[in-house]
């Protein structure tokens, strides 16, 4: 179970990374 | 502070400085794609590599593709990284027969390694199996490295390109990092340390018979690790007794070599490189420092000459320099001078030939206090983080000056890579706010500096300190996270200050007095290292993708030289104050007030 936790702690902050580029993208299209 | 002491670093600083325009030229040879000696052995395997990965070398990334990848890429060594501790007592290579990693423990790992941190909430010789110090700890060592300086290849491309959204391409970078630049120096580096006497084997743990039992107290831990304390809160001590001694070696030197020249930093045993079996002479602690600030001091030769102005280069090095041996000088002013509560009893503190003299209380007789000044001054400024004395025990001026090299952002030479593109934004940030005093579009390189730039810049100047300072604060207000703390008072919330400054820049260095191997520092320090490495290094990128599709400008009667003494001063100036104004309110609460107590 702690496994599986921890897996997706690290999948939901890569996620978030990708929050990121989009962010970072639709700032340099502005 | 004597003569023999400023003759060692003196020594270091020459060797240093001699090696940065042959290896940063070697560098740029290597990301530009030309002949190098290493060719005939190497390209071979890189072209076999390419082929396995089903890559072709001339195709090039924008922005989000080079981002992408490399987090793809790092998610996956992290899942990797952690089912190999989660299933190493299953795995060959486990003589000592070590079961699984606690999951946290192993999260946490994970996540530091991947993020060239490096911390070790664990001691490698009773908790990891050789397969896993080599496969999974040493290959990410080299991974981590050559992914830090692939990213700072993406942003110097940046600025030597225009009109255009090509980036490089990241397998590429690090393919090339990892074949031509880190192993070949890892294995003479390596070889080496093995000549000096660093373990190197595959052989299991030797157990000898004491001559006679020995005795000694330690701090009694709660189930979750934590130090055990007294109503008074005080650490309850407990009289230990031994008759034999477990006499732990490994593949050592391997893992060693690459921990310095890679800024990771991570020990293979618990004390790092204060372990006689990891850095046993002098010369292997003068080989481990330069290992660890060499890569860092000639990317700057290798950013000038791709960007085909070495006077750039030379320039931000000369910045980086002066804030280093400024620091160095501090530390060892500190540390010489001893602890006052000492003198007032009568202790002689004073160097001679019979003993070191100053404060020794943490540090190796064998190094002394110039070359572990030396030694914590550039494990912090590079992001290695490798210890060979314990900062928890500098005296609080000597150990707030290694934290203040942290809370710079890590710039001053910095991690291989990560250091010299955060330098670069603060380069970027001192042309603008320079261009806004004389009234004129700021540019670098020819590049002007427009509102996405800046905006940019300013996120890579604050997420460290606003995570630093929150997840120290979230400690400090947490049952969990003051558990943790080993002394009372100020030094206690430095030791706090301490660990999230460290795993948030990516550091790993520890004031070791700190008890990390908890269900709460496990986990806050693995996100707080993943935010410090990766929401860093993507603003960074995209900063990237804007400044490579801008033309340039040609040098005007305007034009802001970048190159000069005086910018170098500004620079310097930059980089101080947006410290100063992030941390000198922690700082006071913490090593200010300790060293007001103390003398």
């Amino acid at each position: 179970m702690s496994d599986l936790l921890f897996v997706i702690a690290a999948f939901v902050f890569f996620l978030a990374c990708g929050g990121l580029i989009v962010l970072c993208q639709r700032l340099l299209e502005d | 502070m004597t003569f023999n002491g400023f003759l060692q670093i003196g020594i270091y600083l020459i060797v240093l400085l001699l090696l940065v325009k042959p290896l940063g030229l070697y560098m740029a040879r290597v990301y530009q794609g030309e002949h190098t000696f290493l060719d005939r052995i190497i390209r071979p395997v890189e072209r076999g590599l390419y082929r396995l990965m089903d890559i072709r070398a001339e195709d090039e990334m924008n922005w989000k593709t080079y981002t992408i990848a490399l987090l793809v890429f790092s998610m996956v060594g992290l899942l990797f990284l952690y089912a190999l501790q989660r299933l190493q007592g299953y795995l060959p290579l486990n003589p000592r027969k070590l079961g699984a990693v606690d999951p946290a423990l192993a999260f946490n790992t994970a996540a530091s390694f991947t993020t060239n941190t490096n911390w070790q909430n664990y001691g490698g010789e009773t908790t990891m199996s050789y397969l896993t110090q080599m496969l999974g700890l040493t290959v990410k060592n080299f991974l981590s490295a050559a992914a830090g300086m692939a990213v700072l290849m993406a942003f110097i491309r940046a600025l030597a390109r225009k009109q255009t959204e090509n980036l490089g391409n990241f397998w590429v970078d690090l393919t090339r990092g990892t074949l031509y630049i880190l192993l070949p120096l890892s294995v003479i580096l390596a070889l080496m340390l093995v000549s000096q006497g660093v373990v190197q084997t595959l052989s299991p743990y030797r157990q000898l018979t004491l001559l006679q039992p020995t005795s000694y107290q330690q701090a009694k831990t709660n189930a979750d690790g934590s130090p055990m304390l007294d109503t008074q809160g005080h650490v309850i001590s407990e009289t230990v007794t031994v008759n034999y001694q477990v006499l732990a070696v490994g593949p050592a030197a391997s893992q060693v070599a690459i921990k310095h020249l890679g800024t990771n930093g991570g020990g293979f045993f618990n004390a790092n490189s204060a372990h006689p079996f990891e850095n046993p002479t002098p010369l292997t602690d003068f080989l481990e420092i330069l290992a660890e600030t060499v890569i860092a001091a000639s990317l700057t030769y290798t950013y000038g000459k791709m960007v085909s102005d070495t006077r750039q280069g030379w320039a931000v090095l000369a910045a980086m320099m002066v804030l280093f041996v400024a620091a160095t000088i501090g530390t060892y002013s500190a540390e010489a001078a001893g602890n006052p509560r000492l003198s007032a009893l009568g202790v002689d503190q004073q160097a001679s030939s019979l003993q070191p003299g100053g404060n020794m209380e943490g540090k190796e007789v064998r190094f002394g206090v110039a070359r572990s000044a030396l030694f914590a001054t550039a494990t912090t400024a590079t992001s290695t983080g490798a210890v060979d004395s314990m900062h928890d025990s500098y005296t609080p001026l000597g150990g707030m000056i290694p934290l203040v090299m942290m809370h710079l952002g890590e710039v001053v030479l910095g991690g291989v890579g990560s250091g010299l593109y955060g330098m670069l934004v603060f380069v970027i940030v001192a042309v603008f706010v320079a261009g806004l005093m004389v009234g004129r579009t700021p540019e670098y390189l020819g590049k002007k500096i427009e509102t996405f730039d800046m905006k940019m810049a300013a996120l890579l100047i604050l997420i460290m300190p606003f995570f630093v300072l929150i997840f120290t604060a979230l400690a400090l207000v947490t049952t969990a996270g003051k558990a943790g703390i080993f002394n009372p008072g100020p030094h206690g919330f430095t030791e706090i200050l301490y660990a999230f400054t460290s795993m948030t820049n990516n550091n790993g260095s520890a004031f070791a007095g700190l008890s990390g191997n908890t269900l709460f520092y496990n986990f806050t320090g693995a996100v707080a290292m993943l935010i410090g490495r990766f929401w860093l290094a993507i603003p960074t990128l995209a900063l990237a993708g804007s400044l490579v599709r801008k033309k340039k400008a040609p040098e005007g009667a305007g034009t802001l030289p970048t190159h000069t003494p005086l910018f170098i001063a500004w620079l310097i100036a930059v980089v101080i104050i947006v410290g100063a104004l992030n941390f000198l309110p922690a700082l006071a609460l913490g090593p200010v007030v300790e060293h007001l107590m103390l003398w």
